[in-house]
């Protein structure tokens, strides 16, 4: 599904949005939009459609779930360097979902970002193994090279680029929410 | 991802195109080690056209890094761009790589 060429969105237009319209249009179904525009907590001029993917959790779709968030971006007016942040962030909390969350099983991945005034609020679903953010051990950064272990980094990372961050588990469902806050540019 | 591998005098230069991300990384250890396997061990990476890196892309050098070094070289950084030297700096990669401004002053530092 492609996105009406005139939504209401704050910060960035054109060359931006174009370019996240051309990634939905690649993208074969589902992505799915909500229009939030009634939604009185959305600040006037600051409003997007929620945007959501649903794709089997594997690395094989790793760039679509990336060139969705260059599309979540684009339309929430998000700049290119911000947009690699956000892009981190969520390639690493996809990774731990795909290397960790279902291990050698298949399932769901899905994601969805809206703007909500100036914070832009990306979630990432799925029903593989739980595990809480809090339970990550701290990441190595001062060790010599010869002590220092690859990997590691991915929950650093997320926690290094995302303004807040929320998780919880719920009936085999797992929901990590992602806020990163959005200034004009 | 697009890789090129130059060799000039007793370094060999990999130079990096595209995002090195957890797609792309694998490719890019599979370079590096056969490399190292062939012995040549003093490597100088050039990321001047990587404008993004995640952690699988560090534990790509890192690997990388660890077995060069085991084996009485290295891998050096050049042209690193800034999005990608900030996250190298938040994963204290800084600190135990060299980062050279361009490729031949990476290659030349092989000689000091």
């Amino acid at each position: 599904m492609t996105l009406p060429a005139a939504l209401p969105t704050g910060g960035r237009q054109g060359g931006d949005r174009a370019a996240g319209d051309g990634i939905l249009a690649g993208i074969s179904p589902p992505v799915r939009t909500v229009d939030k525009a009634d939604d009185p907590r959305s600040a006037p001029g600051r409003r997007m459609r929620k945007l959501e993917l649903t794709k089997e959790a594997t690395n094989v779709h790793l760039p679509l779930f990336l060139g969705f968030v260059d599309a979540i971006c684009a339309q929430a007016g998000v700049g290119a360097s911000r947009c690699g942040d956000i892009k981190l962030a969520v390639e690493e909390a996809c990774c731990n979902v795909i290397m960790h969350g279902y291990r050698d099983a298949s399932g769901d991945l899905t994601l969805s970002g809206e703007r909500d005034g100036d914070r832009l609020v990306i979630a990432i679903e799925d029903h593989g193994a739980p595990f809480h953010p809090d339970e990550a051990p701290p990441p190595d950064l001062e060790s010599d090279w010869q002590a220092r272990e690859p990997g590691g980094l991915g929950w650093h990372l997320i926690r290094a680029n995302t303004d807040e961050l929320a998780y919880r588990t719920e009936g085999g469902s797992n929901r990590l929410e992602l806020v990163f806050h959005i200034k004009e540019e | 991802m697009f890789v090129n591998v130059e060799q000039r005098d007793d370094v060999v230069v990999v130079s990096l195109d595209g995002s090195l991300d957890a797609v792309t990384a694998p490719r890019v250890t599979e370079c590096l080690d056969e490399q190292i396997a062939a012995d040549r061990t003093r490597l100088a990476v050039d990321f001047g056209n990587v404008g993004y890196i995640s952690s699988a892309g560090l534990r790509a050098i890192l690997n990388a890094l660890k077995k060069a070094r085991q084996g009485g070289g290295d891998v050096r950084l050049a042209n690193v761009q800034p999005d990608v030297r900030k996250v190298l700096d938040m994963s204290g990669f800084t600190s135990i790589l060299t980062v050279h401004s361009d490729t031949n002053e990476a290659v030349a530092s092989f000689a000091e």
